[in-house]
């Protein structure tokens, strides 16, 4: 039996998901610690929306259960970002997300003044009245994220969020994420396949082919997997080799004739390298 | 549950081309009544010997009769087009995250095209019955009218909730559009509107007996006609009267066997509930293979 911590706000418990023969999911668990920014990581195709589908209610899974604050999932208790644009293009973003918020049975007044608020907050003012096909996708994409924000939800999950947007835009999106989750506590639990985001996240998974291949924290994941690249430049020729640790690099520039080094440097492998070599690692199962 | 039906119906009013349209078809459907079918028709019913200076009344009643069914089987259809462009978008996963459960957000649908059709019948109604009372000199009071807007409502419910149980069943955007060009030429034939259903082979008649818009026809033409077929038929001994009645869809048969005004009622009532089991069913089913 799965424990779950106090501290944690969502379990997910054993998810296999089954259509007709093929198993997109196979016996995912792994829990998301409360005010945690919690990256789920995956190729394209490897399941991750299967899961984030199955974790906000949208697919039932084959077998195993989510659990959020310990108990059934509550849909007022988390705010979602989809993938695609889910506002209705003749509508303004203001009565998109006054209709929406309505659904959450808040009242019209509590709703102006949060609708206001958000908006603020994303700098989304100047478009709040304009129609939601007129906006910009990144305008668009704010909007989305506003709208999750809406019911004040305890954790906020998002599939893709940033994807298709310019630099700037994702990075207002970030900046104000990162800030909600220190002020407000609110967890974040975000599905990406861009790896550099990864690095906003303390916690991360990362599934490969259905089946979760990490689970840890970002130091974790570094410490384990991240190897140190030493390279020497020796005038003529440069040097370029795998070394497990600092004192075996020391080690190996003695051997070499310390007269022809030019320069050397140490450096860890990049997240992107260590994304690559999990997911391509037939053995890497934990 | 309310916010959703005024979102549709936002969405509705938002499209000047759906208003237009919809206008438009009824006016359409009308003209082609006016145009191509009513001198058929009043031919059709001296053929058979019914010879009378109300003819033209009953004709025109009876296929208004027909057209105003009609009219609310067609204008459903741009509301639940609004929900079959959400699945397809997926803009109803947005609704499906809410607390709102499945079964209220797929109502919502019903109940908002069910405001549309009758925005619209109820129009046509009103300007059916200025005609009458303006060509004919043919007054209804106040409670006699309310019997056909009785139906009419009836009428709605039932095009609603069976649109609605196809489009779940469908649930693709270029499939609901040929659907609804197809439902739109054969709605007319199964509710006898093109046609008078006493035309068709026995076998025909039997399976539109089971067309719930074809009871929904029947029981309005036989409300709509009352006062003109004691007229006409007054000189003709009572074993010809089902002829009249049977020909032009006033009175429904089944097998030869003429049913009640009180027994179609019933079977209104019956497909209404069953209609509503059906699409609870169908959400069920939807909801449990996601």
């Amino acid at each position: 039996m799965e424990v779950v911590y106090l501290s944690d706000i969502l379990s997910i418990q054993k998810i296999r998901k089954r259509f007709k023969k093929n198993i997109v999911l196979n016996d995912i668990s792994f829990n998301v610690p409360r005010g945690s920014i919690f990256a789920f990581l995956g190729l394209n195709g490897a399941g991750k929306s299967t899961l984030l589908n199955i974790i906000i209610q949208l697919l039932l899974p084959t077998s195993g259960k989510v659990v959020l604050n310990d108990c059934p999932i509550l849909k007022n208790k988390f705010g979602v970002v989809f993938q695609e644009n889910t506002f209705d293009d003749e509508l303004t973003i203001y009565e998109n997300m006054f209709i929406r918020g309505r659904l959450y049975n808040l009242s019209k007044k509590y709703l102006q003044r949060k609708i206001e608020e958000i908006s603020f907050e994303l700098e989304l003012n100047p478009y709040l009245h304009k129609k939601y096909k007129l906006c910009s996708g990144g305008q668009k994409r704010l909007a989305m994220i506003a709208r999750a924000l809406i019911s004040e939800p305890e954790i906020i999950i998002m599939d893709e969020p940033t994807v298709a947007l310019d630099v700037e835009i994702r990075k207002k999106v970030w900046t104000y994420l990162l800030k909600l989750n220190k002020e407000e506590n609110v967890t974040i639990f975000f599905s990406s396949h861009y790896i550099e985001e990864a690095a906003l996240a303390n916690n991360l998974s990362i599934i490969k082919s259905g089946k979760i291949v990490f689970t840890g924290t970002y130091k974790e994941l570094i410490e384990k997997y991240s190897k140190k690249k030493l390279n020497v430049d020796l005038g003529d020729d440069v040097i370029t080799k795998e070394i497990s640790s600092v004192k075996n690099s020391l080690i190996y520039l003695n051997c070499l004739d310390i007269n022809k080094i030019k320069t050397f440097s140490l450096e860890n492998s990049s997240l992107e390298e260590v994304f690559l070599k999990i997911v391509h690692n037939e053995n890497s199962c934990i | 549950m309310r916010t959703l039906v005024y979102r549709h119906l936002k969405l509705f009013w938002k499209s000047p081309a759906n208003i237009v349209l919809s206008l438009l078809s009824s006016l359409v459907i009308l003209s082609l009544y006016f145009l191509f079918i009513r001198d058929f028709t009043i031919k059709a019913v001296s053929d058979y010997g019914f010879i009378s200076s109300y003819n033209n009344l009953f004709v025109d009643r009876l296929m208004t009769s027909g057209l105003l069914i009609v009219i609310g089987a067609t204008s459903v259809l741009s509301i639940i087009f609004i929900f079959v462009k959400d699945c397809s978008s997926g803009i109803i996963k947005d609704f499906f995250v809410t607390p709102l459960s499945y079964i209220k957000i797929i109502y919502s649908y019903f109940f908002a095209s069910f405001i549309v059709s009758m925005l619209m019948t109820s129009l046509v109604f009103i300007g059916i019955e200025l005609f009458f009372s303006f060509y004919y000199q043919y007054y209804s009071s106040l409670d006699i009218l309310l019997q056909p807007f009785f139906v009419i409502v009836l009428s709605n419910i039932i095009s609603s909730l069976l649109i609605l149980i196809i489009a779940l069943g469908i649930n693709n955007f270029v499939s609901f559009s040929t659907f609804e060009t197809l439902y739109g030429v054969v709605i007319g034939f199964f509710t006898g509107v093109y046609i008078p259903i006493g035309y068709y082979p026995n076998i025909i008649k039997n399976i539109f007996f089971y067309f719930p818009l074809c009871q929904t026809t029947g029981l309005l033409r036989r409300i709509q006609t009352f006062n003109i077929t004691e007229k006409i038929l007054i000189n003709y001994p009572s074993n010809i009267h089902n002829v009249l009645y049977k020909t032009f869809g006033i009175k429904l048969a089944f097998n030869n066997n003429i049913i009640t005004g009180y027994g179609q009622l019933k079977m209104i009532f019956i497909i209404i509930i069953l209609l509503n089991l059906i699409l609870i069913f169908s959400i069920y089913i939807k909801r449990h293979h996601r």
